[in-house]
């Protein structure tokens, strides 16, 4: 018995090298996209020896004096600051984890359009806002929201307010008007791998489920949905490991001192301690413990959907 | 005999492209041929014509930027033609040049801040001129040699070596009068006429004027809200004090915080609540109160304030850059429209429009040659053209027989030239002649005059050269009514009876200044972000008691971010760098 089990063990390890030797070509195709990453990901790692020195730019490392961990220290003692950005952060994550089955469910509901060109017309009408940069959709935003934009000479004419108000300079509508944003630049994009899970799953499915007398909104809930979740969960794993990283350009585009104690979200403090104020240092610690944090998190929800639903990305 | 055949055919060929290039080049150059001589021949300092090269001259910050479509001017090929120097630039914004920095990767020139002066050195990227000075360097000692002892020993990090030269310094000769102001109490000139010209001493009956304004022309043609003043949001902390730095007379030391008033002193412009920053504060908040201050300029970028100035929507504003365009387009429809803005010669007031006659020169535009340059001999040759008073003239007045005449001893513009100008299309442009852009390399500061004949650098600046027929209708009203030959005069008749001034009440304390610790650094940066949050809550303000309650909460935060410690160190570095410059007098 023993003897059998070592000998189809041998045939399957010959077997799985057979499938190397004749497919290793494959994995040239993975070259340039590694050399990539490698490049653009690692080697600038290089750069977080700046964080333990008085870095200032152009004087060379051997010129620079080693402070050892005194920014990292600074980052905790730096009269609150980093408190205050971390809750922006946060605030701003967990609320895009509220929104995050958006792109899913309205996937699902553009798959239920039943008119092609229709449904064609509404997927790039919303897919289209993810290819406009933030700084032209703050021009948009101004010319809609701003005193004597669009909407409040609509809300005026038709007396639903009194008096003209400025969204954008709002303190207390930050977290959602900059949510919302987000959402209708990225709704219609992100619902492209969803559409491609959808296309994905087998229609004898959906048939088998008419047969038990499944209805259209049966087939989404027993079918549809089932069949989205995993994408979902991975992606939902992928972007916790973002928590601490929601992004740059939409909050700097936006950043005005009626709205920056809010709208300062890491990323932007990163950017305004480092270049702007040429703190360079101080702002890689920064970013070094933002990555740290990102990658702790990132394992901490793998190991804890391979526990709750076996489902993990490695 | 073959080899003999060769040569004389090659010789014959070579003589006729020398000829025929040398045609194709009389007409190309059109205009600069006969320009040409009469540049060499009145430039001693001009190096003669050495090995062609292309020098980039990598400048930081926006306002040294020329349209790169419309690049090389016309001027720029003059120099080429008179150096052998292809000239080219590239602009930095901070973040990038100090990436550049980082990287090493920088090129023959830079045109920098005095900030990076430091770290240049430290980081050995740049090299001592001291030789070059002596081979390559005579237009830049003849300039002014003050400038070099004192770049030798403040900016040299105590090693006595020329790294640096400064732009814009005044040479011997006095500085002349301006045509007309950029900065000042500016407002509608249609409406302050139609007022009747109404007389104001305060901030306060400056307001009601404005006011009364408003409510006579409370929408623009176009239906729009007019308002007194907007604002924008995205140039930073400083042009929130900027009406007040510039109409009584303030310098600044930093970006924003510390500034020198017109009797040489420091002032904490963070804490001192009779500073440029609360005054101006003050000032908005009133108009804030009587609904003439745009309630978007806190949200506004600089693009969006343009295209409201643009609509005439703003009477007034505390520079004139944005809101002239309002008045070209009126030309456009209305040749004879008076709907433009001016400067009212108000009397306690200050004008920046004359820069600062000192024999040091600009060191926030500071010219250094970098070690990456391998023809730093030619680099030098260029720095050197930019000191050279010809090229300084060139660039500002443009081409002899072209744009201007000299006619009984005196330049005078050719009406072509006044045109173009006036049009300041991209064909003018594109020649570029007296342009912002040039003003931060040019070594010699554009209102001098030419240290030979006398005559002006600038002559679309001298109100001597000006032909009154060229100004615009508003200018016309405006001298008409003020009995002035030239805008500028109804302000500087006001400097001459000692009821306002200029930049000559100025001593250049700045420039001997250290370079900020990093710690007083970061408390200044606290600093400036408490007050940028703070700015919009205290203009904002209901009432005088709400405003002196928002004031003393944003004080207390100020203290408690370290302000008195900071302005401690700028201080004790102020006080010694005064002693430096007064010794230099």
């Amino acid at each position: 018995m023993q003897e059998i089990i070592s000998k189809i063990q041998k045939q399957k390890v010959e077997s799985k090298n057979k499938d190397v030797r004749k497919n290793y070509k494959l994995l040239f195709f993975a070259i340039p996209l590694c050399l990539f990453v490698f490049m653009f990901a690692y080697v600038p790692l290089f750069g977080w020896i700046y964080a333990f020195y008085d870095f200032r730019a152009g004087v060379p490392l051997s010129k620079t004096p080693f402070v050892g961990l005194k920014y990292f220290l600074l980052a905790f003692t730096d009269g609150g600051d980093l408190l205050r950005v971390m809750k922006n952060t946060l605030t701003f994550y967990f609320l895009g984890l509220i929104l995050s089955p958006a792109p899913m469910i309205f996937a699902i509901l553009l798959n239920e359009i039943k008119s092609k060109r229709f449904k064609k017309l509404v997927q790039t009408t919303t897919t289209l806002p993810n290819f406009i940069s933030w700084v032209i959709v703050f021009s948009l935003a101004f010319t809609i929201f701003s005193y004597e934009g669009l909407a409040n000479q609509i809300l005026l004419k038709y007396k639903i307010i009194a008096d003209a108000t400025n969204i954008i300079g709002e303190e207390k509508m930050v977290f959602i008007f900059q949510t919302l944003l987000g959402l209708w630049k990225g709704l219609g994009w992100g619902a492209i791998i969803y559409l491609a899970g959808i296309a994905g799953i087998d229609s004898e499915l959906y048939d088998a489920a008419k047969v038990d007398g499944a209805g259209r909104f049966g087939c989404i809930r027993h079918v549809t949905f089932p069949g989205l979740m995993a994408t979902y969960i991975v992606l939902l794993l992928l972007s916790i490991s973002s928590m601490v990283s929601v992004g740059f350009e939409q909050y700097f585009v936006f950043n005005n001192s009626l709205v920056a104690d809010k709208i300062e979200v890491l990323d932007l403090y990163v950017y305004r301690v480092g270049f702007a104020n040429n703190d360079y240092s101080y702002g890689i610690a920064i970013g070094i413990m933002k990555t740290l944090i990102g990658v702790g998190l990132l394992f901490g929800a793998n190991s804890l959907s391979k526990k709750i639903r076996g489902v993990s990305i490695f | 005999m073959v080899k003999m055949k060769r040569k004389i055919i090659s010789s014959v060929l070579a003589v006729s492209i020398m000829i025929t290039l040398a045609g194709c080049g009389e007409k190309a150059s059109n205009s600069s041929s006969k320009e040409s001589s009469a540049i060499t021949s009145t430039s001693s300092n001009t190096s003669s014509i050495g090995k062609k090269v292309t020098i980039t001259v990598g400048s930081v910050g926006a306002s040294n930027a020329a349209e790169e479509a419309l690049w090389p001017w016309e001027t720029v090929n003059k120099l080429e033609e008179l150096t052998g120097i292809t000239f080219k630039q590239v602009i930095y914004t901070d973040e990038k040049f100090k990436i550049q920095l980082t990287a090493g990767d920088l090129p023959d020139i830079l045109n920098v801040k005095s900030e990076y002066a430091k770290q240049l050195i430290d980081g050995d990227l740049i090299i001592p001129m001291d030789n070059l000075l002596k081979t390559n360097g005579q237009a830049i000692e003849a300039v002014s040699k003050a400038r070099i002892d004192f770049m030798k020993s403040n900016f040299s990090n105590d090693t006595g070596k020329l790294y640096f030269i400064p732009t814009q310094t005044s040479p011997g000769t006095p500085v002349s009068d301006v045509v007309t102001s950029w900065n000042g109490y500016i407002v509608r000139w249609d409406y302050y006429k139609e007022l009747g010209y109404p007389q104001f001493k305060t901030d306060k009956e400056f307001l009601q004027i404005l006011s009364q304004m408003q409510q006579k022309h409370p929408k623009t043609k176009d239906g729009k809200k007019t308002y007194a003043f907007g604002m924008w949001n995205d140039w930073g902390l400083g042009q929130w004090s900027w009406r007040s730095v510039l109409d009584f007379g303030y310098t600044n030391l930093s970006a924003n915080g510390y500034v020198q008033n017109s009797q040489n002193q420091i002032i904490n412009n963070y804490t001192d609540v009779n500073g440029p920053q609360w005054n101006d504060l003050k000032f908005y908040n009133s108009a804030y109160r009587m609904g003439m201050f745009d309630p978007d300029s806190f949200t506004m970028k600089l693009n969006d304030y343009t295209a409201k100035a643009t609509a005439g929507q703003y009477l007034s504003s505390h520079v004139d850059w944005f809101v002239n365009a309002f008045y070209t387009n009126e030309l456009k429809t209305n040749p004879n429209s008076i709907s433009g803005y001016v400067m009212l010669p108000i009397e306690g007031t200050y004008s920046v429009a004359v820069p600062y006659p000192n024999k040091i020169g600009n060191t926030g535009n500071l010219f250094c040659i970098t070690k990456n340059s391998p023809n730093s001999d030619r680099a030098m040759d260029l720095i050197n053209a930019f000191n050279d008073p010809d090229i300084v003239r060139l660039f500002m007045s443009g081409f002899k027989g072209i744009d201007y005449n000299i006619i009984d001893g005196k330049m005078v513009p050719t009406k072509t030239s006044l045109d173009a100008k006036a049009l300041n299309d991209d064909k003018w442009k594109k020649r570029g002649v007296g342009f912002g852009g040039s003003l931060n390399f040019l070594g010699i500061n554009v209102t001098s005059n030419h240290p030979k004949d006398g005559m002006t650098m600038n002559i679309f600046g001298d109100p001597a050269s000006v032909d009154p027929k060229t100004f615009t209708p508003v200018q016309k009203d405006y001298n008409t009514y003020y009995k002035s030959d030239y805008p500028y005069q109804a302000f500087s008749n006001l400097i001459k009876q000692n009821k306002a001034y200029d930049s000559k009440v100025f001593m250049p304390i700045g420039m001997a200044m250290k370079t900020t610790p990093e710690d007083i650094k970061r408390i200044d940066v606290k600093l400036d972000n408490i007050i940028t949050k703070a700015i919009p809550k205290v203009i904002m303000t209901k009432s005088d008691d709400a405003f002196n309650t928002e004031m003393n909460k944003v004080l207390k935060e100020l203290k408690d971010a370290g302000a008195d410690e900071a302005f401690a160190w700028w201080k004790t570095e102020f006080e010694a760098s005064k002693v430096i410059i007064e010794k230099m007098k």
